[in-house]
């Protein structure tokens, strides 16, 4: 395997798309350590992200979002990292995230995000922040595909790999992640 | 439609036009920006929106359009963006106030309440989903407070910001409303 051993591997993505379930599958495969983005600022902030943007707001989130990630770069060991969703939006995170390692886009189309986003909300015991916030109130489709469409550029212009995850099962997602991050050309 | 830099920086203002009428083509070269971070093509974008606003054209551009001054984001694109909140053209104000909100609601927030008494659907519907998204406690008194707060169309979008805030003093608040 040619995954190059002095960087981290970043997963960026739109909420819902599955960066940290896909994390741990490909993290096991590959033999690289686990780090969730958004566990370690409510480990670091002693409170769940929805209070964080409760209480202090997103810009102050966004900061303590900006310093986390400044130290998940300088682990001394590459690790498989899956980003908040709106991590790339800084630009100093965007700089970050390109000049420390590989970065995975996981894409999904609308229709899609929102089978997940809706099975997260019935099924997982804990269902994130955001999908929670996206499938509130009216118009939550016409919503999610602004949010999406306005983010999709900032995943885009730091992604190495991009790979659709529409109709594929997560273990074929996850091969195709380290087929794609095993080859030279990328 | 394909592009690249290259294509994007010769670009006249009618096949500039033909770009930002699509929202397929607008966040294509919303990731070439962000990738490229070119100071001329940046200020050519902002002149082709400056000759743009407030012409004909403008009913031609589709409202995530705006999303391209937010991308670029410097000081000329913010200033422009909040010149388009009094634009009086509604798709022109729900993509700035879109995109001000995502930059920063709290600065902002001042000029962004007044939309949510706005008499398009479109804009209300906008400014209110991107307050409510980035929203907490610290925005409770400002709508509370606001000069609009009784106002029927201000109030129905306070219900809805309020529900998607979610913490229990916003539910409250809500439920107050609804009363």
């Amino acid at each position: 395997m040619i995954i190059r051993k002095e960087n981290h591997i970043y997963l960026v993505g739109f909420t819902g798309v599955g960066k940290t379930s896909l994390g741990k599958l490909i993290s096991k495969m590959i033999g690289l350590p686990f780090v969730d983005m958004d566990s370690r600022i409510e480990k670091e902030m002693g409170i769940p992200i929805y209070e964080i943007f409760a209480r202090y707001g997103e810009s102050v989130f966004r900061s303590v979002e900006t310093s986390v990630l400044v130290s998940i770069s300088k682990l001394p060991e590459p690790a498989l990292v899956a980003t908040g969703n709106g991590t790339p939006l800084r630009k100093t995170n965007r700089g970050t995230l390109v000049s420390t390692g590989t970065v995975v886009y996981l894409k999904a189309n609308s229709s899609t995000l929102i089978k997940r986003l809706k099975y997260s909300q019935n099924h997982d015991a804990h269902p994130s922040d955001s999908s929670e916030l996206l499938l509130k109130g009216k118009h939550y489709r016409k919503r999610i595909q602004l949010l999406k469409r306005f983010r999709e550029p900032y995943y885009e212009s730091v992604a190495n790999i991009a790979i659709s995850t529409d109709d594929k099962s997560k273990r074929d997602i996850a091969r195709e992640v380290i087929q794609r991050l095993a080859s030279p050309m990328q | 439609m394909k592009l690249d830099i290259d294509e994007i920086i010769e670009l006249d203002k009618s096949s500039f036009l033909k770009i930002v009428t699509n929202t397929r083509s607008v966040v294509k070269m919303g990731a070439i920006l962000l990738k490229q971070n070119n100071k001329v093509l940046e200020s050519r974008i902002i002149n082709f929106f400056r000759s743009i606003f407030g012409t004909k054209s403008e009913k031609k551009l589709c409202p995530e359009s705006l999303f391209i001054l937010g991308w670029i984001g410097n000081d000329d694109a913010i200033e422009l963006l909040v010149s388009c909140l009094k634009s009086g053209e509604p798709k022109i104000q729900a993509g700035a106030g879109f995109v001000l909100a995502q930059i920063d609601e709290i600065s902002f927030l001042d000029l962004l309440l007044p939309l949510l008494n706005d008499r398009s659907t479109i804009v209300r519907g906008w400014v209110a989903f991107s307050i409510g998204w980035c929203g907490g406690n610290y925005h409770l008194e400002a709508l509370r407070n606001h000069p609009y707060a009784t106002h029927k169309r201000f109030k129905n979008e306070m219900i809805e910001i309020l529900k998607m805030i979610g913490t229990r003093e916003a539910l409250e608040f809500r439920t107050s409303l609804l009363q």
